[in-house]
């Protein structure tokens, strides 16, 4: 799949501290990239060096083709938007007023365009309040309006969600999700929210310690997830056998364990596992999230 | 750049700290003259012995403008959204630089033109030649635009707002007494009288000259090539600059500019070659 984001064993150091270590990270076009990771895991970091805010210390990237160095890179950023950390405002400004500052800054004409970015962002009544008046939310839905300005191809938002309440936490995903299909803006977003997360992104990175541990689709994730059984037995053939015969789903998922993708009758599998001189050891219900499915990757122990 | 230039002059006439700095240029002319006229009048001296105070002030107006006004983007994170657009850092450092010697202007020109209405009226003309009077106006603009680029440098090198600020005035503070010092440096005479103690009671309580106490060579006379960096840092530093300009003391305006340009080229460079490094939080 076309990429419009590759980076090829990024990292970045700061004097002693590794914040970024050999990341090669492949965003598709017309996905939502979700990077998680714990605090510290150097989702910030990777988002700044993308950004072009800092420069790696080792490695490469390339932005819809273009890569780190050329002049194309600049055009290329073009077509990227951006809301790192906190949205970028003029906080003595009106909504209004802070794109078509932006807009004087990319060169683009003001009559087009802002109200339409004000109505789909829902700020289009805010008037004359400034914007260091509006609440968190206003703020952040102005700072991705800013960052929709030139109709980027490529959104990237760095915790978009932190310190929103639910009702603008469902509008935030809302406003990600129309863009995505109604724009077709490939969004890279990085969150620690994974319940969020998983309402959203078509993909994920998994960062922790500054390394890429995994790159998955949703798909994947979501069979990992998958609600299930787990059985463990003293012979695993013998019950790929069994669930074979009763015509069961399943996966293995360890020398002696089996992930059973159906209601199964327990007294009717114990019977058949008898016959084949195979015990049943144990059968517990999984039903993983994002959250668990992360945790069991990266490590409950370490970090936070 | 005229893209930014336009984004940053719309940012500017809608900015409080431009009005403030109109207002300061303001407030400084008319206080140094109506402070002044009087004895400049007595003395039978021109317009020009009261009215060039506003260099000095912009010395430290600038630093404080430009840590307000460009210290904003750092805080507010559009200079991020800036370098996130694709534009160049030597770009937007040009920008900033530009629009802090617009800005430097316009602070001189409104206190020019208060000056010459609020002069006119209270001491008359000026009295100097017009060449050197328009040497004057030229070196006290260049005097504002090498402090624009020194704030500039400070304001885009320093990303927290508050302390950007206080550095560039402190600095600016600073280097305005080193200014003074070496203007009372290069001011003192190569010969003086002798000066003798004065006795009270057998117990030496001063010293003092009398009108006809033979010359001998002056001690704080700087002489040498220690005056040559004296002169040079004077012309160079608009913290030296604007005590040239003000007190009158120009002999040849050509060096000021000259001082002026290389600080502003100096400045720049150092500027642009740390902010195109700089990792931006």
């Amino acid at each position: 799949m076309e990429a419009v984001l590759q980076t090829y064993g990024l990292c970045k150091r700061y004097r002693r501290f590794t914040a970024l270590e050999n990341v090669n990270m492949h965003v598709p076009k017309g996905a939502i990239y979700g990077l998680v990771g714990k605090n510290g895991a150097g989702k910030t970091t990777l988002i700044r060096v993308i950004c072009g805010l800092q420069e790696p210390t080792a490695g490469d990237y390339t932005l819809y083709g273009a890569r780190l160095g050329d002049k194309a890179l600049h055009r290329a950023r073009r077509r990227m938007g951006a809301v790192v950390e906190t949205p970028s405002l003029y906080p003595d400004m009106t909504a209004e007023q802070n794109l078509k500052l932006q807009y004087r800054v990319l060169g683009l004409p003001e009559d087009r365009g802002i109200d339409g970015l004000l109505e789909l962002v829902g700020l289009s009544n805010t008037g004359k309040k400034k914007a260091g008046h509006f609440s968190l939310g206003m703020k952040q839905r102005l700072g991705i309006a800013v960052a929709l300005c030139g109709d980027p191809d490529f959104l990237v938002l760095d915790e978009p969600t932190n310190g929103l309440d639910p009702q603008g936490i469902v509008e935030m995903r809302e406003l990600i999700l129309q863009l995505n299909r109604e724009r077709q803006i490939t969004v890279l977003i990085s969150s620690h929210i994974l319940d969020e997360l998983a309402k959203l992104a078509t993909h994920y990175g998994f960062l922790d310690g500054g390394r890429l541990v995994r790159q998955v689709t949703a798909q994947e994730v979501e069979a990992a997830c998958r609600k299930c059984l787990r059985a463990t037995v003293t012979d695993a053939h013998a019950l790929c056998l069994v669930l074979d015969q009763l015509g069961l789903p399943y996966a293995v998922a360890g020398d002696n364990q089996v992930d059973i993708y159906q209601q199964v009758n327990v007294t009717q599998l114990v019977e058949a596992l008898s016959q084949k001189g195979c015990q049943l050891l144990s059968l517990k219900e999984r039903d993983e999230s994002l959250e668990s499915y992360f945790i069991n990757l990266v490590g409950g122990e370490r970090g936070e | 750049m005229a893209n930014l230039l336009s984004a940053n002059f719309y940012r500017l006439f809608r900015s409080k700290v431009f009005y403030v700095g109109i207002l300061a240029a303001v407030v400084v002319e008319v206080y140094s003259l109506l402070t002044g006229y009087q004895s400049t009048l007595l003395e039978g001296l021109g317009l020009e012995n009261k009215f060039f105070l506003y260099p000095i002030l912009l010395v430290i107006e600038m630093p404080a403008f430009c840590g307000l006004f460009f210290g904003a983007e750092y805080s507010g994170g559009t200079l991020r959204s800036k370098l996130i657009a694709g534009i160049p850092r030597w770009k937007l450092y040009a920008a900033n630089l530009v629009t802090g010697a617009v800005v430097s202007l316009a602070f001189s020109a409104t206190a020019i033109v208060t000056g010459l209405a609020l002069g006119f009226l209270l001491i008359g003309g000026f009295q100097l030649e017009t060449g050197i009077l328009a040497g004057y106006f030229l070196c006290s603009l260049a005097v504002g635009v090498a402090s624009a680029a020194f704030a500039a440098m400070v304001a885009l090198l320093v990303p927290n707002r508050a302390i950007g600020l206080v550095i560039g005035v402190l600095v600016a503070f600073s280097l305005l007494f080193v200014g003074q010092y070496l203007v009372q440096g290069l001011a003192q005479p190569e010969l003086t009288r002798e000066h003798e103690p004065v006795l009270q009671n057998g117990v030496v309580v001063g010293y003092a000259s009398s009108p006809d106490a033979p010359m001998v060579p002056n001690p704080r006379y700087v002489g040498g090539a220690l005056r040559t960096v004296y002169t040079f840092l004077l012309h160079f530093m608009p913290m030296g600059q604007c005590f040239l300009v003000s007190f009158l003391g120009l002999e040849e305006p050509w060096k000021l500019m000259v001082g002026a340009a290389l600080f502003t080229a100096l400045t720049t460079a150092v500027g642009l070659a740390i902010f195109q490094k700089k990792d931006v939080k």
